[in-house]
């Protein structure tokens, strides 16, 4: 067997991994945005039909003042923008690649942040799923997360001095599907979150979905299967 | 020991912005004053809640708000107040009040963005809370306590992200 020089060792390595021009691979970033925040245009509420008829009106309705009037938390704006101007918000960037009928979906970036209250004087929490799930089925992605956060402790006796609860944290989740269909990437998001605030969806900065606020009431309904959470979005 | 002396002296803080509130000063050439209601759906219907009033000025092409802000409940009690520099940024002291108009949060803003101590208070006039604003983000120590003045949390801050909890009070 003849002795392979390094140079034809090496060329014979790059024409192993070079592309093949009639099957290239085609990659396709994903940006998901989610952002949840406090509509000060739209605030709702009736004492007459749900939990709020028990309590303390005065203490009740200065909350609400101050929710539809501080000006670091009255934002109704949209956009993906990271600028504050929102309780929750969060950035998840995929790359799909598809080569050979084949897809790969690997997760290149993610991001959270939350925004302020009390004038700007607080800052709350804020926390993601880390890492985001995403999990290969086939030749098809299940992904999810959630992006979760609650008042600063300081903030939160206004909440408390109202009437007593648990329901501290505020969230949206983001569960998707990505698959290929035809040979074309095909990816589905679906929103999902707290009654309250809004929540919106942006993939690849195109707003996909807008689950509107409820009651401001509900910020004191737990959900279900986590006491520390909001009631979510039916 | 800077921080917690500014933080003493900051807890004076409500009888000083009294004082300030009582006049408007240094407002610059130009500045008009403004009345804006704030309505929420209230059982169905439209009512007022509230009402921001402050100052607005015109620079350039961009409208921004200058001098002292205060937003007030339906029933006249202060909700927020504040100031603004001569071209928009919060600066000095801002207050968050109680539904009686008792401050509930006290703390102070340097060219816009929150810096130094932050107190809050609860209903019974007894110090709920202390924190430390860092150049816009909450940075170092922070304690909460109970209304009866029994400490329920220490948490430390790095870059307004929570890096530890010292001491959570047995429930």
């Amino acid at each position: 067997m003849k002795k392979l020089s390094l140079f034809s060792l090496l060329f014979i390595i790059s024409v192993a991994l070079a592309e093949d021009p009639a099957n290239p691979e085609v990659v396709y970033p994903i940006e998901i945005v989610g952002r949840s925040w406090i509509d000060g245009s739209n605030i709702t509420q009736n004492f007459n039909s749900d939990v709020s008829i028990f309590w303390g009106r005065p203490a009740y309705l200065q909350l609400l003042a101050v929710l539809a009037l501080d000006p670091s938390i009255n934002t109704d704006t949209r956009g993906i923008d990271k600028n504050k101007l929102y309780r929750l918000w969060s950035r998840v960037v995929l790359e799909a690649k598809i080569k050979d009928g084949n897809l790969t979906v690997i997760i290149v970036d993610k991001d959270v942040d939350g925004g302020l209250e009390a004038g700007g004087l607080l800052a709350g929490t804020f926390n993601i799923t880390d890492p985001p799930l995403l999990v290969r089925v086939g030749n098809k992605y299940n992904f999810f997360y959630k992006c979760w956060g609650h008042p600063n402790i300081l903030g939160e006796p206004a909440f408390q001095n109202i009437y007593p609860r648990l329901s501290l944290n505020i969230y949206h989740t983001v569960t998707g599907e990505i698959s290929i269909e035809n040979g074309a990437l095909k990816h589905s998001f679906v929103l999902g979150g707290s009654r309250f605030p809004t929540h919106n969806l942006y993939v690849n900065t195109v707003l996909i979905t807008e689950l509107t606020q409820s009651y401001i009431s509900d910020l004191w309904r737990s959900d279900p299967a986590d006491a520390f959470f909001v009631i979510p979005v039916p | 020991m800077y921080r917690i002396i500014c933080a003493f002296i900051f807890m004076l803080a409500p009888l000083s912005i009294i004082a300030a509130e009582a006049g408007v000063a240094g407002l610059p050439e130009g500045a008009t004053p403004f009345e804006e209601n704030k309505e929420i759906i209230l059982d169905g219907v439209k009512t007022v809640v509230g009402k921001a009033s402050g100052y607005r000025l015109t620079i350039g092409d961009k409208t921004v708000l200058v001098g002292p802000w205060k937003a007030t409940s339906a029933n006249g009690t202060p909700s927020i107040s504040g100031f603004y520099d001569n071209v928009g940024r919060k600066t000095g002291s801002w207050t968050q009040y109680q539904e009686e108009g008792k401050p509930f949060i006290v703390g102070s803003f340097v060219d816009g963005v929150a810096h130094g101590p932050v107190i809050s208070y609860h209903k019974n006039g007894n110090l709920a809370g202390i924190l430390w604003n860092e150049k816009g983000k909450q940075d170092g120590i922070s304690v909460t306590l109970s209304p009866e003045g029994k400490i329920i949390a220490v948490e430390k801050r790095k870059d307004g992200k929570a890096t530890e909890t010292l001491k959570v009070a047995e429930q």
